[in-house]
């Protein structure tokens, strides 16, 4: 190690490191979220000569990349996070593969061991580059001292401009430490990420695609959150007094209190939602990369596209997206906003209406929503989704809401509703149990004056509960609630209506006592007997700004959630509940 | 049967972010050449497979910050001559 001052040395080095951290403040980052170990104290001792930054401690690097997520996704900029060589850089992985994903900015810095000893199966020496060279926007290993900055910065441009991701910058030991010296140049390309101003010709088309519309529906994907086009989404649908329909991460792009909000289509989508995706003759479908989760499966819509029964109009910002699963009638590689801004250019103020269609969908729901509270009665304990209902009663429209994986995130999925953009953060497509408790965390911090509430399973609780250490430490309050159903219920679901009822490995026969565990970290725990007491409780928690763990029992033999779209399955084969028999999800228009 | 061709920064790290897509691409390498020139690594690979599988893996190579410049172009074999 380099000689950089004795016991109680206060004054400041002139290392890589430091030069690392000048980069970071000069980016504006104000907290690095990981933790420490030989190869990365480096930087760790740099941060120690700066106030700009603070540097939060988790328990677990998973729960340090976790909480990076849920910070980038409520401060809109890129998260940075820190971990040593080996194990602290292997623990960030599936944090990493989450953000790329449901592409969310990353920084992530490792530190490596020392040049001298690559490939000699040092101690804590690990591959990482190779290892998220698959999951990662862009990874750079540094090689020389003036690379190490300019790594940095790219790595903190890279993972924003376009569809954001997650980067990565390992940097080895003696690098670390060695002298700066200026800052060299690193070949890459980031031009192409910006995304190029949509064509005239192709907005013209799309505009007499939608005008020629008997059924358009507008599908909503994270894209649109990313973007900022909430507002011209929103627009869009009412021109066209169109359905909007929206994937999970889009989800939290649209307020759920609009009235042409049908809500997420797909594997556990809501029953109108699929019937309006299903039964549409354009589907307008922005930022989003048609993930099977919310399509079942592709034959039936590029059946449909090919023949000319749908027109289907594809605009993202990432041109590998457009046909990637769908070919569309016509895609737009564009910003979501500026794409849909040049739309509604050209799109009469009240082009058209079809309030049968519109009727049709909302009977559908008032259907769903009767048959649910007919069934609600027949929970011996909490229903999932009036525990949902009961917490939206009790928190204000701008909480950031928060899932782990599971069925309560399916429920979340169905029932939660979004009264602001950006405020519901969800694992989406890598599906992540254990991501709630630490984005949670990432959430607080990035926004402490907002309510956190996170709706998670006993099965993700379980996962990364080690984290609720920071709840105290770094004054980071917020509601976990925990959907206790003693078994991992989704899988648990499949094995009883896919698997002929054999459930393996899904049960916990003996799970801890989560009011003690949360009495362990200096947080109050509750267990309610009713939703009077659930819904209290939690408005204690939010008016105070209090941390709270509240353990809802649920009826895990009935907590089965539905509608559910099997895998493999078309959006019209969704499985609806008890008492919606005669209810089809196929429009007769004719 | 496609030709790709990449110019891509000079590194093996590069080459390897490359290598992790063209793995995952359902297409068949018939041919894959690395050439250094004095800062770059020009990279041939002739690929044969559906159109949609070459787009797929066109478009994620051409996702990669280390690949400064990607194109492609139909190779027109002797027997696509022979039946035109």
């Amino acid at each position: 190690m380099g000689n950089v001052g004795g016991i109680g040395a206060r004054e400041r080095p002139d290392r890589v490191v430091d030069k690392i951290v000048d980069t970071l403040r000069g980016l504006g980052v104000k907290h690095v979220l990981g933790i420490t170990g030989g190869s990365i104290m480096a930087l760790f001792d740099a941060l120690y000569f700066t106030d700009d930054i603070e540097v939060v401690m988790f328990r677990h690097e998973q729960g340090a990349v976790h909480a990076a997520e849920g910070y980038a996704r409520v401060a809109k900029r890129p998260a940075v996070v820190a971990a040593t060589s080996g194990p602290g850089a292997t623990n960030l992985v599936t944090g990493i593969a989450d953000a790329y994903m449901d592409s969310v900015p990353v920084v992530a810095i490792t530190g490596q061991v020392p040049t001298w000893v690559f490939g000699r199966d040092g101690f804590q020496e690990t591959d990482i580059l190779g290892v998220v060279t698959p999951i990662t926007k862009w990874v750079y290993q540094v090689k020389k001292p003036e690379e190490a900055t300019a790594a940095v910065k790219l790595a903190y441009e890279i993972s924003t401009v376009g569809r954001p991701g997650p980067t990565l910058v390992d940097i080895p030991r003696d690098l670390q430490l060695a002298k700066a010296s200026g800052e060299g140049r690193i070949l890459v390309n980031v031009a192409k990420f910006k995304p190029p101003k949509p064509s005239e010709s192709e907005i013209a088309l799309a505009t007499k695609i939608i005008l020629e519309a008997e059924r358009p529906v507008v599908l909503v994907g994270g894209g649109v959150l990313w973007s900022g086009a909430t507002k011209e989404a929103l627009e869009l649908a009412e021109r066209l007094s169109a359905p909007i329909v929206s994937t999970l991460p889009g989800k939290a792009a649209i307020p759920h209190n609009h009235p042409l909000y049908m809500g997420p289509a797909g594997m556990h989508g809501r029953a109108e939602a699929d019937a309006a995706l299903a039964n549409a003759d354009v589907i307008i479908a922005v930022g989003t990369r048609f993930s099977d989760r919310t399509w079942g499966r592709f034959k039936e819509l590029q059946e449909m596209v090919k023949s000319g029964d749908v027109k289907l109009i594809h605009i993202d910002v990432d041109k590998s997206e457009i046909g990637k699963n769908v070919k569309p009638t016509l895609g737009i590689v564009a910003d979501a906003r500026e794409a849909l801004k040049e739309i509604l250019r050209l799109l009469p103020k009240a082009a058209m209406r079809n309030g049968k269609f519109l009727e049709w969908l909302y009977t559908i729901r008032r259907r769903y929503e009767e048959a649910m509270e007919k069934w609600a009665s027949e929970f011996k304990f909490f229903a999932p989704w009036k525990v949902l209902k009961t917490v939206r009663r009790a928190t204000p429209p701008n909480t950031i809401t928060v899932t782990g994986v599971g069925s309560h995130q399916m429920w979340a999925e169905i029932w939660w509703d979004v009264y602001e953009p950006g405020t519901f953060i969800t694992s989406a497509g890598l599906g992540t149990m254990g991501f709630g408790i630490p984005a949670s965390l990432g959430a607080k911090l990035a926004d402490r004056t907002r309510p956190v509430v996170c709706i998670d399973g006993d099965g993700s609780f379980q996962m990364t509960f080690n984290n609720l250490a920071l709840v105290r430490e770094y004054d980071l309050p917020f509601v976990e609630i925990i959907f206790n159903n003693a078994s991992l219920q989704l899988v648990k679901q499949w094995q009883v209506y896919l698997y002929g009822n054999r459930q393996v490995a899904t049960r916990f026969a003996r799970n801890p006592d989560f009011i003690k565990i949360a009495e362990a970290y200096n947080i109050e725990g509750i267990r309610p007997s009713s939703y009077e007491e659930l819904e209290k409780a939690v408005s204690w928690a939010v008016r105070n700004n209090e941390p709270l763990v509240i353990d809802v029992t649920i009826d895990e033999d009935k907590d089965i959630v539905l509608p559910w779209v099997k895998p493999g399955d078309w959006l019209t084969q969704a499985i609806l509940p008890k008492g919606m028999e005669d209810v089809v999800l196929t429009y007769e228009h004719n | 049967m496609n030709t790709i061709k990449l110019k891509i920064s000079q590194s093996m790290d590069s080459v390897g972010r490359v290598i992790s897509i063209v793995r995952r691409a359902k297409v068949s390498v018939k041919r894959l050449e690395l050439v250094s020139t004095d800062s770059l690594y020009e990279v041939e690979m002739y690929v044969e497979g559906a159109a949609d599988e070459v787009q797929w893996l066109v478009a994620k190579l051409d996702k990669l910050p280390e690949v400064l410049e990607i194109k492609t172009a139909p190779i027109i074999t002797a027997t696509a001559i022979v039946s035109r």
